[in-house]
């Protein structure tokens, strides 16, 4: 049985983090997918729905509808937030007679990290990676959507333990928001600034070089302030990190 | 309390720059949040209890009228009167009235969030009864004339030099950083005024409808002594607190108790069924049940908002809570700050005048994961904030503006076709080429404290047609 799915990157990473996505693409490539890419995709509508505009959002939720509807091709987001608007919020801005359609959709939607762990059932990515990949220190923030409205959270950490090259560190409060929370961000700067400096001073005390999560969202957020501070710490989704740890294509 | 939520913006921000108070709200989530979640995972049952705890508040919610009757019934045969106060100035009046007609000069208090919503004290001072708060943190806050900062920690936002301080300021006591001698000062104080006074008003945790019983959890005693050395005991409570059963009480008491201090079991349970029977050695000549509405009937005529009347006052979503970690009790600006208070205080007090509030929030769902009857707190905030931009529940509340509205109307309109959106990131990548902070679109308020992000010269979907998934495009780290 071909394991085939349609990537869908989200509005972030095609627009600003495309390397990330090039990333999930390869990695689930490498783990036995076939990736495709419905090019028309644009933004699942989250924006809108989490800043109370539904009936914009009901516009985007219509077109993931009847982009995905009538295949059995499972789709796979990089980001827990975005695969949670898909699988807990369509339901309350589709239109009445889409319910089924989402409820089908939502059934073959998965976020990166689970569709590795539930779907290919692969935890232990150590037989696909590239031995001389270089070590590198880990930390991980657990983004909220992910853990707490998909119930994902011993999954990526595993699929990072696995990887030999990578020493994964603990972090205080890993679970504690990041402060990004979408429009939260320009609407209430300073609150959320306040949350980012909680978060950056715990990656920071952690010592470790690179900061994963797999939102990118978050780690924009993060990066963000990491950057202002001059701080030397890297922050890289999951994807990236899984990718770079199977190195050059093993064919080769 | 007069409501301040519309002040939310200017007071949040003079909290995140007040170093004392960040310092001494830095301490919530290793204290009681982690307290809490010793005492919850500790719990061989929590999760069975805490969807039964739901289910019970869900059937009293909806079957609310049966059972008021039934309380009612009981408290009146065993003696005592009932009052229903649509408002919060309806239940004020009634205490003072009752004050009044016996001749009440002081007044001791436990702690009630519900007394907040009458402004009892202010109220009671201005017919000439002194009210004294007697629960330490209520009492610290009552000398500071200031509201309380949590639902179950109400000076948790001062510091014991602070407390010190305003002890030797107020009452004459000399300075100390010794909790100890702090409290016995404070016990020292109040002891008289337990002797001295006519009536004893408290809040409470839990009305039990089948026995007509009123549930108190306290830690200090203080509730107990104001329940039973007064000749008049007056207890004000919402009128969702009700519980069918004793048996039901057990669980709640459990729910409650390690969601909120993350004690197995509170120092007190106090239960007061009526007042002094002719048998009975000691106890309060009369007892008056105050049942106050002031607005939760909206909440539960909106099937939408209804579980926000499942609320056990644990504070555990406030613990939780990283904006109210940051913000504080006061930037909500009424009676219940934090998460629940997102929803409840502008429900209470007026939507549109509360608007920030369901906005200040990442949705995170730490809330939602802390309550103990799993209420879904970000969902109600999804549906306030719906409500604010263009819902037609509270027509007359919407705040949004017409731009706001019509650029999100334009992004979705845009972005619902991938033609348009192709061609408009296109313009955006060639005006880019000569006026760079094109490609960083992030607002001045994110760039303020924040690096932007940078639009790339070819999205993933530009991408993809020329994309091979065997590493030649391997980005180095």
């Amino acid at each position: 049985m071909s394991d085939k799915i349609s990537l869908f990157a989200t509005c972030v990473l095609n627009n600003f983090y495309p390397e990330v996505a090039v990333s999930a693409a390869r990695v689930l490539n490498r783990l036995g997918a076939e990736v495709t890419v419905d090019v028309s995709q644009t933004c699942c509508g989250q924006p809108f729905f989490n800043s109370g505009h539904w009936s914009d959002s009901s516009k985007l939720v219509r077109k993931f509808v009847s982009d995905y509807s009538g295949s059995d091709t499972d789709i796979v987001l990089p980001s827990g937030s975005c695969t949670s608007m898909i699988r807990n919020h369509y339901v309350e801005v589709c239109e009445h007679n889409d319910f089924g359609k989402v409820e089908e959709i939502s059934a073959r939607t998965f976020e990166f990290t689970e569709y590795i762990t539930q779907k290919l059932g692969i935890f232990d990515l150590s037989p696909f990676q590239d031995k001389s990949a270089e070590r590198i220190n880990v930390t991980y923030h657990e983004s909220c959507h992910l853990n707490r409205e998909l119930g994902i959270s011993k999954e990526p950490i595993s699929l990072l333990k696995s990887l030999g090259n990578i020493v994964l560190i603990d972090m205080d409060q890993s679970e504690v928001c990041c402060g990004f929370g979408g429009t939260f961000s320009t609407k209430y700067p300073e609150i959320s600034t306040a949350m980012a400096e909680e978060k950056v001073a715990n990656v920071k005390q952690s010592g470790a070089d690179v900061v994963t999560a797999a939102d990118m969202s978050c780690l924009m957020h993060m990066s963000g302030l990491i950057m202002r501070k001059n701080l030397d710490i890297k922050s890289l989704h999951i994807a990236q990190l899984i990718d770079l740890a199977m190195g050059t294509d093993p064919k080769k | 309390m007069k409501s301040v939520t519309k002040r939310f913006d200017e007071k949040s921000k003079e909290t995140l720059l007040d170093s004392q108070i960040q310092k001494n709200l830095s301490g919530l989530y290793e204290g009681f949040h982690s307290a809490r979640i010793k005492a919850s995972s500790d719990t061989a049952d929590w999760e069975e209890l805490q969807s039964k705890g739901r289910a019970i508040k869900q059937e009293v919610i909806n079957n609310l009228d049966k059972y008021l009757e039934l309380l009612e019934s009981k408290i009146v045969n065993s003696g005592g009167v009932v009052h229903f106060a649509e408002t919060a100035e309806d239940a004020t009046q009634y205490v003072i009235n009752l004050a009044k007609s016996k001749d009440v000069k002081t007044v001791v208090k436990s702690k009630s969030m519900l007394s907040e919503e009458m402004s009892l004290n202010e109220e009671l001072i201005k017919s000439g009864i002194d009210p004294y708060e007697t629960d330490l943190g209520e009492y610290i806050v009552q000398l500071a004339e200031e509201t309380p900062y949590h639902i179950i920690a109400p000076a948790i936002h001062k510091s014991r030099s602070e407390v010190s301080k305003l002890f030797a300021e107020k009452i004459g006591t000399s300075e100390t950083e010794n909790i100890e001698t702090l409290t016995s000062e404070a016990r020292d104080q109040l002891r008289d005024k337990f002797i001295q006074a006519d009536m004893g008003i408290t809040g409470g945790n839990f009305l039990v409808a089948e026995t007509g019983t009123l549930a108190l959890v306290s830690n200090e005693g203080n509730g107990r002594m104001c329940t039973s050395m007064p000749r008049i005991h007056v207890a004000i409570v919402g009128m969702e607190k009700i519980v069918p059963s004793m048996e039901d009480l057990g669980t709640f008491l459990r729910l409650l108790i390690r969601s909120a201090t993350g004690q197995w079991i509170s120092s007190y349970v106090t239960m007061i069924s009526g007042p002094r029977k002719s048998t009975d050695v000691d106890g309060p000549e009369e007892f008056h049940l105050v049942i106050v509405d002031n607005g939760r009937s909206k909440m539960l005529a909106n099937p939408q908002l209804r579980e926000a009347l499942y609320c056990l006052r644990c504070g555990a979503c406030l613990n939780a809570c990283p904006v109210y970690r940051k913000v504080g009790g006061h930037s909500y600006g009424w009676v219940y700050p934090g998460p629940i208070g997102a929803i409840v205080s502008p429900m209470l007090t007026g939507l549109s005048d509360g608007k920030n509030l369901p906005f200040a929030s990442s949705l995170c769902g730490a809330c939602k994961e802390a309550c103990p009857v799993k209420i879904d707190i970000p969902r109600m905030l999804l549906y306030l904030r719906n409500q604010l931009v263009e819902g037609n529940d509270y027509p007359d509340q919407r705040t949004s503006k017409l731009w706001e509205r019509f650029f999100s109307k334009f992004a979705a309109l845009l972005l619902a076709n991938s033609k348009l959106t192709n061609t408009f990131i296109k313009s955006a990548s060639l005006i880019a080429n000569i006026a760079p902070f094109v490609r960083k679109p992030f607002p001045a308020s994110w760039k303020k404290t924040r690096e932007s992000p940078t639009l790339a010269k070819k999205t993933f979907v530009e991408q993809w047609a020329s994309l091979e998934l065997d590493g030649s495009l391997r980005k180095e780290l």
